[in-house]
């Protein structure tokens, strides 16, 4: 048998006791980040609160721990009832966020907090149990929620514009909803500007331009700031420069510029940022009637243009721009001049005759013609001329003076 | 120090009367019948190995422990995956010190397990005195399998969160997986298990992340240890048996060891040689190894855990197939790799190298292929082995170092240099601003 120590020396030993107390007081510490959650602080003022105004019996009721809304159909589990948990309770309208009351009562009603729960509204991160996870204002979590701070960098004066891009998600197809004044508005533009003469939204509408039922989907990837003009890169305000003036955002557009003012230009924003692909289980589809997409006179008004004298001008697009008011076209959104006046106009504004004009177009027409969508044949441009002239002997006299 | 020998009684039961009762202490504790009675006192010294294999066993232990209970709060669906990551992070008592114990253990193995190559190749370690027999390349085999499972371990596992750094890593191994000549299209599908990644494909990983590849390294974990005690223990054990014959005094082990595979295979094995050093050169394996041992496990627990209460386990946004962050990096361990694959995309007139194939398939497999085939090659004396960057082997050595460094710059490169689009800006450069919603 060898003679070796039997003990390892006592540096070795005091070296394992010093390990063994550090080990313990990490693990205390990790037991303490438990007690230490910033909601649990937030549930026990909300029980002093509950006992100051309802009595301590009330203040018992109020439940413990982390509570969530779980709601399958949304794929939503919203925590933020663990701190906000006034906000399903009456009476406390005057207490401070986030022991008050909902502030808008109505529309809870209307919208349960079972069935919709916060996030579907107010944007955030529901899985979170921290304020600033929560809020949402963190890497990689993408829809945070809109503050004050927001709505004033927008030029907004609350934060009911964001809530209303939600409120769209599945109130799309209805023209007017009471409190969503942002979106109605831009609802109103799309219809009076005649951005369906162009675009496709929700399934009908020209094919000019982009489709845009989904747009609000696009990813932050597919969006180009390299043209300097929006001043920083968020999509908010791509949209907004965008709407202002296409061109200085997206040189190659041939959208026109609008002379949007600034609630217009918000409004509109807010409403294709809303036009997402959302899967929605039919109880959460509002029960209301849908925008007419055309009322019968439009529809009958719109038949008798594409059959009329001047359909051709419809065929070939010409009428997104220009009515031809003598061979009752009419355009959408009136951005050039009216045709039937075109015989006199030309040779005035342009120098040369209405026949050649077409085949040397100038200015704006030099452009459009140009692009493939409005190219047109020698034939068709013969075609125009003599519809052209045919116009402006139809027209009423006192317009040719 | 009374008060502290009779409290130690509590929970440690070692107290031995005699020589003998000390040696038997290793034959009557399950745990320790692992251990030889007796190791050399050079073994047990810090600089020896700075304990590289045994931390990375230790973090292997931690991840099971932590990656078992992960398993019970974790749901392997595409639908509920990532919001169970979530509910870890948010609603699980602990559940973010678990996670980051996991992710701050796994990175801990993979940059020891390499640490541990590198401590073997410096000191030659991966052979022995061939006179005598030894074969301990066949180990540093074993140890390439293991490290190659680590890495495997670690791939599968970041894959599970199924955010957008998984699902894009999984594009990336998919291609890379479809540039292998022939069997290109072949291999891609019994990656993801389909044509599409998808619930099969997370499934696939899932499984082989909890159950294959750690029962595999278990077992090719075991049979390394088996054979670490047959080829006579650490490396720098043969360096004192040689050191004996070199002062031509020949070593008598007792006639009763064999210490063979149960009488199946004839002579003895190299710690027959080891057991007959003398007394000054020994220590006993219990205390004094697993003293240290017990060390080594405290203070990586400690370290771990450390890190854990204030390093959060990074997760990034859900899983979106239409969007891939830009830049989307790889893990650290795999950014080298990543890099050579950009690097050998290249065009050269009209041909187009497919840097997948060679950045993801053929470097790495000629890298391992060189790395298995060295120490069979390796004419270096045998004074070499067991020491610190013996002489002998400046080349080999340089070599080594050279591989090592551009390893690791390349892994910089990437970690720090590459911006949007794979493009290089320098440190400090700003990065072109990624847009947001608001």
């Amino acid at each position: 048998m060898r003679d070796l120590p039997t003990h390892s020396s006592r540096t070795l030993q005091i070296i394992v006791l010093i390990l063994v107390l550090a080990l313990a007081v990490l693990v205390a510490l990790m037991i303490r980040t438990d007690f230490t959650q910033s909601w649990r602080a937030h549930q026990a003022k909300f029980r002093n609160v509950i006992a100051e105004k309802f009595g301590p019996e009330k203040a018992a009721e109020v439940e413990k721990g982390v509570l969530q809304i779980w709601i399958p159909d949304l794929e939503t589990t919203d925590r933020c009832v663990t701190c906000h948990m006034g906000v399903t309770w009456k009476g406390l309208e005057d207490q401070f966020i986030p022991y008050s009351s909902h502030s808008r009562p109505e529309l809870m009603q209307k919208h349960p907090i079972n069935k919709f729960g916060c996030t579907s509204c107010h944007g955030g991160q529901g899985y979170a149990t921290d304020m600033k996870e929560a809020h949402g204002w963190v890497e990689h979590w993408e829809d945070p929620r809109p503050d004050l701070q927001l709505a004033e960098s927008y030029l907004l004066k609350d934060t009911s514009g964001f809530i209303q891009m939600k409120c769209n998600y599945c109130h799309r197809y209805e023209e007017k909803v009471p409190g969503m004044e942002f979106i109605d508005h831009a609802k109103e533009l799309v219809k009076a500007k005649g951005c369906k003469a162009c675009h496709a939204i929700s399934g009908s509408g020209g094919n000019i331009g982009p489709d845009l039922t989904y747009e609000g989907d696009k990813g932050r990837e597919e969006y180009d700031f390299s043209s300097g003009a929006v001043s920083s890169p968020t999509i908010f305000n791509w949209h907004m420069a965008h709407y202002k003036n296409p061109k200085t955002v997206v040189p190659t557009s041939i959208m026109p510029e609008f002379q949007f003012s600034t609630q217009d230009l918000q409004s509109l924003t807010l409403l294709t940022l809303s036009w997402k692909k959302k899967k929605l289980a039919t109880d959460y589809l509002p029960h209301v009637k849908a925008i007419p997409e055309r009322s019968p006179q439009e529809l009958a008004r719109e038949e008798a243009m594409l059959k009329g004298a001047g359909s051709f001008f419809v065929k070939k697009r010409c009428f997104i721009c220009h009515t031809i008011s003598s061979l009752d076209v009419e355009s959408p959104t009136n951005i050039g001049p009216d045709l039937a006046l075109a015989v006199k106009n030309v040779p005035k504004k342009h120098h040369m005759e209405v026949d050649k004009f077409l085949f040397e177009p100038k200015g704006t027409m030099g452009v459009i013609l140009a692009t493939p969508q409005y190219r047109l044949t020698d034939e068709e441009k013969n075609q125009a001329t003599a519809l052209l002239k045919e116009a402006f002997d139809k027209a009423p006299e006192e317009m040719k003076k | 120090m009374e008060v502290f020998q009779r409290g130690r009684r509590l929970f440690w039961s070692y107290s031995p009367q005699s020589a003998r009762e000390a040696s038997d202490s290793v034959v009557r504790n399950f745990l320790f019948h692992v251990f030889p009675a007796y190791v050399t006192k050079q073994s047990l010294n810090l600089t020896t190995t700075f304990w590289l294999g045994t931390i990375t066993w230790v973090l292997f232990a931690i991840l099971t422990i932590t990656g078992v209970i992960l398993m019970f709060l974790y749901v392997p669906s595409v639908e509920r995956a990532y919001q169970s990551m979530k509910d870890i992070e948010f609603v699980v008592s602990y559940g973010p010190i678990l996670r980051s114990m996991h992710r701050m253990a796994a990175h801990g193995m993979v940059a020891l397990a390499f640490l541990h190559m590198m401590r073997i190749w410096y000191t030659a370690a991966y052979r022995g005195p061939r006179k005598q027999g030894s074969k301990r390349e066949i180990n540093w085999l074993i140890g390439l399998i293991l490290f190659v499972l680590t890495l495997a371990l670690s791939y599968t596992g970041y894959l599970l969160p199924w955010d957008q750094l998984a699902y894009w890593a999984l594009v990336i191994g998919a291609n890379v997986a479809k540039s292998a000549p022939l069997i290109g299209d072949r291999l891609r599908e019994l990656l993801i298990g389909g044509t599409e990644i998808g619930q099969n494909t997370l499934i696939r990983f899932y499984i082989l992340h909890c159950v294959a590849l750690p029962i595999l390294l278990v077992f090719v974990g075991a049979y390394h240890m088996w054979r670490l005690r047959r080829d006579g223990g650490l490396a720098v054990t043969d360096r004192l048996t040689l050191l004996h014959d070199a002062k031509g005094e020949e070593l008598q082990p007792s006639p009763t060891k064999t210490y063979t595979l149960l009488g199946i295979k004839e002579g003895t094995t190299l710690s027959v040689r080891s057991s007959a050093l003398p007394d000054s050169l020994l220590a006993r394996a219990n205390p004094e190894l697993t003293t240290r041992l017990l060390i080594v496990i405290l203070l990586t627990h400690v370290v771990i855990l450390g890190i854990s209460l204030y390093v959060a386990a990074p997760l990034e946004a859900p899983a979106n197939p239409l969007a891939p962050p830009n830049p989307a990096k790889a893990p650290w361990y795999f950014l080298w790799l990543q890099e050579l694959i950009a690097d050998t995309t290249l065009k050269v007139g009209s041909y187009v190298i497919n840097g997948g194939f060679v950045g993801g398939i053929l470097i790495p497999t000629i890298v391992l292929a060189v790395l298995a085939v060295w120490p069979f090659l390796d004419r270096s004396p045998d004074a070499a082995i067991g020491v610190w960057f013996h002489r002998s082997r400046w080349l080999q050595n340089v070599l080594f170092s050279v591989g090592v460094i551009i390893v690791v710059g390349l892994i910089i490169l990437a970690a720090y240099l590459r911006g949007p689009f794979w493009n290089l800006y320098w440190f400090g450069e700003q990065w072109p601003q990624v847009p947001k919603l608001y």
